[in-house]
Parts: structure tokens; sequence; C-alpha cells
């Protein structure tokens, strides 16, 4: 069974490339809804116009090129990092203008549980920018070239700003400052409650440290009460000992004076 | 870099999903001189052939996403993305003032590939091992058919301009564009 696009003479014509766009908008639309699409056809036709090319006598780029690259590929690591640098800048003066208009009306702000949810990705993204510096490089050329964390790979296709190219500057338009601000804000509360917990924590330490060793001390002199205790104890029981022997002897020999005395008498 | 010299296209194309800087320059020296040669070709200058060639190199690292989508067939997408690019940029030269607003959603629909989901697996390799056969199928086919072939593809001509170039109906230009590449495969098939 023929399908639309085949009816209509696209199919070759959209893998080479030559649709004019009202044509390239149905192929799309159709693309999406014919249930009959050839995908098979467009396939075998994207790769025999693929062809084409070999037949063109192969040139070298000059070594250059290569460097060219390289250093795109750096420029590009260095846009998304002064990008995501201009981002925050914005952020935190949109931020600041907001508390300021907040303590102006004299407005109390209640954080709101559920925007929790969206924090881990505030906290990357501003992590990044410390962490967009990382090296990668066609070293064996000398130029450096950056790698895009995880998250810089999100900014590349989602850029939070939205770069436009027009005439000889460029346009720089700011995305979603305001719900940026209410992360930040979350952000901003729960870094301070963090604060506030670990100072709790770390004072109910310190009182926990002061116990213990209070503990140890009189443990300790427990211990070296009972020793001495005991210790003049058995000094005690040793004298009484003597004291007895000495008595005992004193008997014995009084005894065997005695005895001896009867003897000579 | 030796151990790269040995990955497919497809495992080199995996690891630049992966920012592999390593794999990007590995690509570049397997892929450079073809896409050099049409990027050149169709833009008709030296500089300006380098600075496409840099830039299709920077779209490839940026959208690793799409190219993992096509990484059975490396070769038809580079090729097609190289292709999109260097037309994009003889257009501009051209009618600066007619051409939309260069940005990222103009870039995903008109520049980057959008390969069929089910197409045949290609590598350069195999690409160059048909050249031979490539060739005789496009010497078959008319004067006519491989001139239309032409304003298309390297001129970067849409249908509309054609006809409005050599003076015929845009049905016949539908028509003849169909026919040649209907043919040049048929001519593929029967002579392997």
């Amino acid at each position: 069974m023929m399908s639309n696009i085949e009816s209509m003479e696209l199919l070759q014509a959209k893998a080479l490339g030559c649709l004019d766009p009202e044509d390239d908008a149905l192929f799309t639309k159709l693309m999406k809804e014919d249930e009959d699409f050839p995908w098979q056809e467009l396939g075998h036709y994207q790769n025999l116009v693929a062809f084409l090319p070999t037949l063109i006598d192969i040139e070298i780029p000059e070594p250059e090129v290569k460097d060219n690259v390289a250093r795109k590929l750096y420029e590009l690591g260095e846009k998304i990092k002064t990008e995501k640098e201009e981002d925050v800048k914005q952020n935190t003066i949109a931020k600041e203008e907001e508390l300021d208009k907040i303590e102006g009306e004299g407005v109390i702000i209640e954080e709101e549980p559920n925007e929790k949810a969206e924090i881990p990705v505030v906290e990357k993204d501003l992590d990044d920018v410390s962490d967009a510096n990382k090296e990668i490089s066609f070293k064996e050329h000398g130029v450096l070239m950056q790698s895009p964390s995880n998250d810089e790979k999100k900014i590349i296709r989602k850029p939070l700003i939205k770069k436009q190219q027009g005439g000889s500057g460029t346009i720089i338009t700011p995305t979603k400052p305001k719900k940026e601000f209410e992360q930040k804000s979350v952000k901003s509360y729960i870094s301070k409650f963090s604060t506030e917990a670990a100072d709790g924590e770390s004072s109910k330490s310190k009182s926990g440290l002061i116990v213990a060793v209070i503990f140890f001390v009189v443990t300790l002199l427990a211990l070296i009460f009972i020793y001495f205790k005991l210790s003049s104890d058995i000094q005690e029981n040793r004298d009484r000992i003597n004291i007895l022997e000495k008595q005992i002897v004193a008997e014995i020999m009084l005894e065997n004076t005695l005895l001896q005395k009867d003897f000579n008498t | 870099m030796d151990d790269y010299k040995s990955f497919s296209d497809i495992q080199i194309m995996n690891k630049v999903g992966e920012y592999d800087s390593k794999a990007l320059e590995e690509l570049y020296d397997r892929y450079s001189p073809i896409l050099y040669s049409l990027i050149k070709k169709i833009v008709e200058d030296k500089t300006k052939a380098e600075e496409v060639l840099a830039d299709v190199f920077v779209l490839v690292w940026k959208n690793e996403n799409s190219s993992n989508k096509s990484a059975a067939n490396v070769y038809t997408w580079l090729i097609t993305l190289a292709r999109n690019k260097a037309v994009d940029r003889k257009r501009r030269d051209e009618n600066p003032d007619l051409m939309p607003e260069y940005n990222d959603d103009y870039e995903d629909r008109f520049i980057i590939p959008r390969l069929s989901k089910s197409i045949d697996p290609l590598d350069l390799n195999k690409a160059l091992s048909v050249k031979d056969n490539f060739e005789e199928a496009l010497n078959k086919l008319t004067d006519a058919q491989n001139f239309v072939l032409y304003l298309a593809y390297y001129e970067g001509r849409t249908h509309g301009e054609i006809a409005k170039q050599l003076n015929i109906p845009v049905a016949t230009v539908k028509s003849k564009i169909k026919v040649s590449l209907s043919n040049l495969k048929q001519n593929l098939v029967s002579g392997e």
C-alpha cells in the first residue's frame, strides 16, 4: 500500500534534503501521524544519499583545523561557565531586590514544604559553577578543552540562559528568575536550618564530652581512693601479722626459757 | 589512542556520548577528510570549510543524545550533519536577510539529522567499499537526473528553487528527483 508520503513524492526529497519549508513541515507531521510511514524506505534513501560524498576527491584539512576544534570546545566550556556565573549573579541580585522589597513591605515568608523536591537541582546548578573547570584535552595538541559535567550536559541542551544570535551582538535573556529565586530562597532556608541544626548538634556533643570527662575523672579518683584504701588495709594487716608473729615468737621464747629453767632445776 | 583506532564507529560514538575527548579526536581523525571534502565542495571556500568542519565537531560534542539515537549509523548521521551545516552556511552567506535566526530551535529542527528509526547500519569503511559500485550506478543516470541531484545535494536548492532556476514546474522537479533516486537505488542493487 502506498503511503501519503510516497504518493506525494516527498520521501526521496527528504532524504536528499531539498524539501521546501511547507513540505518539510507536512513531512514531519506525516512522520508522526502516518501509521503506514515507510521508515525502511526512508532509511534506504538516507543511506543512498550519504554515499554521494564518497565520490568527491578527498582532501585532508590543515592540522590547525583540529586545534581550532579543540579551541571551540574549550570556548564552549567557557561559555557555559560564564553563562552559569552570570545566571547565579542575576539570581543573587534578584534575590536581594526581592528581599529588600519584602523587608520594605514587612511580609513574612512561609516556606512551602513541597518546594523541597526542587532543591537538589538548584544545589547542583550552584555546585557546577565551582566545578565547571574540569579539563580534558586534545592533549597531543596542547590545547585544553572542557568536558561538561553531567549537570553541564543538561545545560548545554537546556540552558538556564537562552542565547539569541542577532546582528553583531548577542542578546542574553534570563529565564525563570522568579522560580529560581524561590528555589534559592528555599535553599537559603534549608541552609540556615542546617546550620542551626548543626550548631545544636555541636553543643550537644560538647556537653556529652564534658559529662564523659567528669565521669572519667570521678571513676579515676574512685579507683585511686580504692587503691590507697586497700593498700593501707593490706599494710595494716601486715603490721598486725608482724606484731602477732613477734608476740608468738616472744611467747615461744618465754616458754622455752621457762621450760629450760624447769629442766635445769 | 591506539585502543580507539581499533574501535568501531559505533563504539567511538558511544564514547563521545560519554564526553570522552580522545574518542572525539579519533572520530575527527577518521571522518575529517570526507567531511571536510564534502563541506568544501558545498561552501566552495577553504576557510569557510574549515570553520564549518570545526562547527560540525562541536555539534557532535553537544548533541551526543542525537548521535546515540543513530548510533547504528554513524556514517550517515555525520555526513547528513555536515551537509546540513554546510548548506546552511552557504545559504546564509548568499542570502543573509532571508534566512531565519540561527538558534537552538533552528539547529535542532534543520541541522541535526533525524535518521529513520529502521535505517541499516553503515560505517565509513563499508561506505567506501561500495564506492565503485555507487559511481557506476550514478553514471547510469541521465545528465538531467544527475544535475537535479547535484543542485539539490551540493547546491542546497529546494524543489521550488530548482524549479525557478530551471524554469520548470515544481511538480516536474519533484518527479525528477523521485525518479533519479529510485533509479540510483535500483542501479546500485542490480550492480551488486
